[in-house]
């Protein structure tokens, strides 16, 4: 697991690229956001309370005043978020060419090149894995819910907590599965040159089911350090604050660079998933062509 | 098969039952040596709870004294479980069979209920005939109100004793009372006599009977009176109720009888259920007891130590709990439509499993459900037509207390940062309504503004005598509330009650700052519909010659009349309290220092708890982007976070 993460700080360069995308969209955001915070807040002493901690009657007399300015904001979030999706699946291609010739640091020019050659495949892939995600996660989380429903006067409170957590906790592990299988059927794709996205997944599917430890194993060992990573986020948040400009630019800083650690891990995962298609599937071949566009 | 046609014979002839039971039911020991209350309505119920068919059979004998001057030519009666009759009850027309969220299920005939007052007779004379009245609307479907003509009439200073006999099918619990599954909280379950307000009675010019049908947001308005309650149910089920157990018997049929008795309270309730685990504890002269669902025992303590912290604060602020005892009764989760709900010395919580610390929810129901032991039991005004004197004011000390005890800005939630607390909640509900001003707190609660009866009983009364603490200091506050606590503990107040005390002792107390009297206050939020909002439009500071001359600029946005301080900090560090009487639309204050100005708030003690919007109260010369930088970078991270969520999808 080590070599693939060596590996994958190796590409800095694209890693940063990646990072400065999902930033600039994160600014369309934030920037606004500033300005109209500045904007509105009047002067007013009583913004000083929310630097301190959260204060729930500032906080609501200026939402309650000012609601209507910030909520296209956050709407505009999650419409970057949108977009993002799909520049993530643009980026997939490369990111996966940086564990396809490990001898040396991908370029940037290849990696972009990647990134157009594969596109095509990902975005069908993505098309098959929607809808399997989707019944993955929400069959049993409804199936849960509908039980507690239908049958609640069997359950106790602590009955139908489970039955609901039950359900939910189902659908987040075939969710998790559907997700690690798709990653795998993604490097099918390129290493095979497979073009059948359905085809592809099916195989990478029997692929995980028969090896379920070395990838969803390793699969939620990443989700693990991810969530280990947050927690210190949490922390760090905690113990520092951002109750003063030093300590606001000092979270900034541990913000982003959680934010960056997100990054690697993804790019981290693609190079596990790569290493053990190989070790289990794959014919170990040093180049995989970039060619035109398919 | 025996026992159970032997079970249903005593249920339909409970006074068979003495002929085979074990032991005697030992008669009631008086609790206070002599009387608190006037005690005008007395009842000797015997009741017992068919929990298969949710029916209860009752027998009750109404002792009532005329206190009045007045000859009493007819009685008139509660039926309240008749609210619950069909579609085309008052309460069902109002409230459309959803309170509080919970709703009627319409289609069940089981979820229905019903009073039947079967015959009513003087004690050893003749039997009374009644009539159902509507005496709020003309809704003649309303069975909830009758009037019984005495053909005797009733002189002053006389009494007249009725043996009464009625049914009722307790409604499936949405709205207060009924069943659900096998848990019973049975309340409003008796034929009530009304309240006879003779002359100068709060708003009575002559002599009248105040008996108000049942209406989805009204409660309650009832006499004080001496109740013995003797309750049959199975064996297997646990009861508590209104007052002190005296004791109990077991029947050969499988069912057993509890007696209790209570002294000075307006109302009876009780609950039963073959599943609730007890705890106990004192504190000083009040034994606590908490019937907790098996699944929330763990929470015992939370709701204990809520009502020793409400118990001790009303106690040192208001007035002393004179009952030896409380019930706080909490029901499942099935059956919240019972939840949060106060009958004298008896109350019910609501809370869910494993509910965090954090949401002090349990907390919250136990400190107000208490507080009306005050705001309703001993301070018994009329829920009907004056509804925010006991839950505005109850909502007000939940507030304190809450503050007090958990914090003021964490006591109702604490969750990951997530801080609100109980008395900036209530404001949050007022100020922020769409539109504040919807109407005033006074009305009749069946008459307010839809749908904002909750917010203008609760949440407006709780800021505006927030509000009035904020004007006078909360020591000549409590003054105010202890000199109408002990005026009028054990009687009926009414708005006037309230307000002649506060014109009392408010102006002089703070030197006639505020006038002669507080009229102008109450006219404001009370009566009125004024909404209160300050701004502060502007701060400068000019140099001239050695000194700096400085102007402020405030002005009232809202119709509010309200007097304003205006704090002005300059650069020496020397502050300036300005004071306006909020009489025009603007004023600019002009002062010359030696120093600049730097800044100026209005109100900056937060008096005015009602203004509408705090963050315009102030300016200052050297504003800071921080805060602004704080939240934007914590918008950028969790966009960020959110775009490599739907990344991983990818
Ligand atoms: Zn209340």
């Amino acid at each position: 697991m080590l070599t693939t993460l060596q590996q994958t700080l190796r590409s800095g360069r694209i890693l940063t690229i990646i990072y400065l995308t999902s930033t600039v969209l994160g600014l369309l955001v934030a920037i606004p956001m500033y300005s109209t915070l500045t904007r509105l807040d009047g002067n007013s002493l009583a913004v000083n309370e929310l630097l301190a901690g959260f204060d729930y009657t500032v906080f609501q007399d200026f939402m309650h005043e000012h609601g209507e300015a910030i909520s296209p904001l956050l709407s505009v979030g999650r419409w970057t978020g949108v977009v993002y999706l799909f520049l993530s699946i643009w980026f997939t291609g490369g990111l996966l060419m940086m564990f396809a010739r490990p001898s040396a640091p991908l370029s940037v020019n290849l990696f972009w090149q990647a990134c157009l050659h594969y596109v095509r495949r990902y975005l069908r892939l993505f098309a098959v894995t929607l809808p399997f995600l989707l019944a993955a996660f929400l069959i049993p989380l409804l199936a849960g819910i509908l039980v507690a429903v239908l049958a609640e006067e069997q359950f106790t409170e602590r009955g139908l907590f489970w039955l609901v957590f039950g359900g939910f906790a189902v659908g987040f592990v075939l969710a998790s599965l559907v997700l690690c299988v798709s990653d795998y059927a993604k490097v099918l794709l390129l290493k095979e040159d497979e073009q059948g996205s359905l085809r592809a997944f099916g195989k990478a599917g029997r692929l995980v089911l028969r090896h379920p430890l070395a990838t969803l194993g390793r699969y939620w060992a990443l989700i693990g350090i991810g969530t280990v990573l947050f927690g210190l986020y949490f922390l760090l948040d905690s113990l520092i604050g951002m109750d003063s400009w030093l300590t606001i630019i000092l979270m900034l800083v541990v913000q982003q660079a959680f934010i960056f650690s997100r990054i690697v891990l993804k790019g981290w995962n693609l190079g596990i998933v790569y290493a053990v298609y190989e070790q289990y599937a794959g014919s170990r071949s040093e180049a995989v062509p970039v060619g035109k566009p398919d | 098969m025996f026992m159970h046609t032997f079970y249903r014979l005593f249920l339909i002839c409970p006074w068979l039952l003495p002929l085979l039971s074990f032991g005697q039911l030992p008669a009631p020991k008086p609790i206070f040596p002599t009387p608190l209350s006037p005690r005008i309505a007395n009842y000797q119920i015997k009741v017992s709870l068919n929990p298969v068919t949710k029916r209860l059979t009752g027998q009750q004998t109404l002792t009532w004294h005329n206190t009045s001057n007045d000859v009493i030519r007819e009685l008139q009666f509660h039926l309240y479980l008749n609210a619950f009759k069909d579609r085309n009850s008052t309460f069902m027309r109002e409230s459309g069979g959803q309170l509080r969220g919970d709703y009627i299920d319409s289609d069940d005939k089981d979820a229905w209920g019903w009073t039947n007052l079967k015959s009513m007779k003087v004690k050893g004379g003749e039997a009374l005939v009644w009539q159902f009245i509507q005496p709020d609307d003309l809704n003649t479907d309303d069975r909830t109100v009758i009037r019984v003509p005495l053909s005797t009439p009733l002189g002053p200073g006389q009494s007249i004793t009725l043996d009464m006999a009625f049914d009722a099918k307790l409604p499936k619990i949405f709205a207060r009372t009924g069943f659900s599954r096998d848990f019973f909280l049975v309340g409003q379950w008796f034929p009530k006599i009304g309240v006879y307000e003779p002359a100068g009675t709060r708003y009575a010019r002559q002599g009248q009977w105040n008996c108000h049908q049942f209406h989805a947001h009204s409660e309650f308005y009832a006499d004080y009176g001496v109740y013995d309650v003797d309750i049959t149910t199975p064996k297997e089920f646990w009861v508590e109720a209104t007052g002190l157990m005296q004791g109990e018997v077991m029947h050969k049929n499988g069912t057993k009888t509890l007696r209790y008795h209570a002294e000075d309270v307006v109302d009876f309730a009780w609950t039963a259920s073959p599943r609730f685990q007890e705890a106990t504890s004192q504190w000083k002269h009040v034994k606590i007891t908490v019937l907790l669902q098996p699944e929330h025992a763990d929470q015992a303590e939370r709701h204990i130590d809520a009502a020793k912290a409400a118990l001790a604060y009303f106690d040192k602020h208001l007035g002393k709990y004179p009952f030896p005892n409380l019930t706080i009764v909490d029901p499942p989760v099935h059956a919240m439509g019972a939840a949060g709900m106060e009958y004298p010395t008896f109350i019910t919580a609501g809370t869910v499993w494993q509910i965090p610390k954090g949401i002090r929810m349990p907390e919250t129901v136990t400190v107000h459900e208490f507080g009306h032991q005050y705001f309703m039991q001993l301070l018994a005004s009329n829920e009907f037509e004056e509804a925010w004197l006991d839950e505005g004011f109850n909502q007000y000390y939940e507030g304190r207390i809450m503050d007090e005890t958990y914090g003021p800005k964490t006591s109702a939630a604490d969750l990951f940062g997530y801080r609100i607390g109980d008395l900036e909640n209530s404001r949050d509900g007022y100020v922020h309504l769409d539109n504040p001003a919807i109407g005033p707190s006074f009305g009749n609660t069946w008459q307010l503004p839809d749908t904002y009866y909750g917010v203008l009983t609760y949440s407006k009364t709780a800021t505006w005598l927030r509000t009035l603490e904020g004007l006078l200091g909360r020591k000549i506050m409590d003054e105010i509330m202890q000199t109408y606590f002990q005026r009028w503990q054990f009687k009926h107040p009414n708005a006037n009650s309230f307000i002649a005390i506060v014109n009392e002792i408010a102006p002089a107390r703070t030197g006639f700052r505020y006038g002669n009297d507080m009229n102008w206050f109450f006219d404001q939020v009370l009566y009125g519909d004024n909404v209160c909002d300050y701004k502060l439009v502007s701060v400068a500071s000019k140099k001239q010659g050695k000194q700096y001359t400085s102007t402020v600029r405030i002005d009232r946005l809202g119709d509010a009349r309200m007097p304003v301080d205006v704090l002005l900090h300059f650069a020496d560090g020397k502050e300036l309290m300005l004071f306006w009487d909020g009489k025009g639309r603007t004023k600019t204050f002009t002062v010359t220092e030696p120093a600049e100005l730097i800044r100026a708030e209005a109100d900056p003690k937060q008096k005015l708890y009602i203004d509408t919007n705090f963050n315009n109260n102030s300016l200052t010369r050297q504003p800071t982007s921080a805060p602004a930088a704080k939240y934007a970078a914590k918008v950028l991270f969790w966009i960020q976070n959110w775009l490599h969520w739907l990344a991983w999808l990818a």
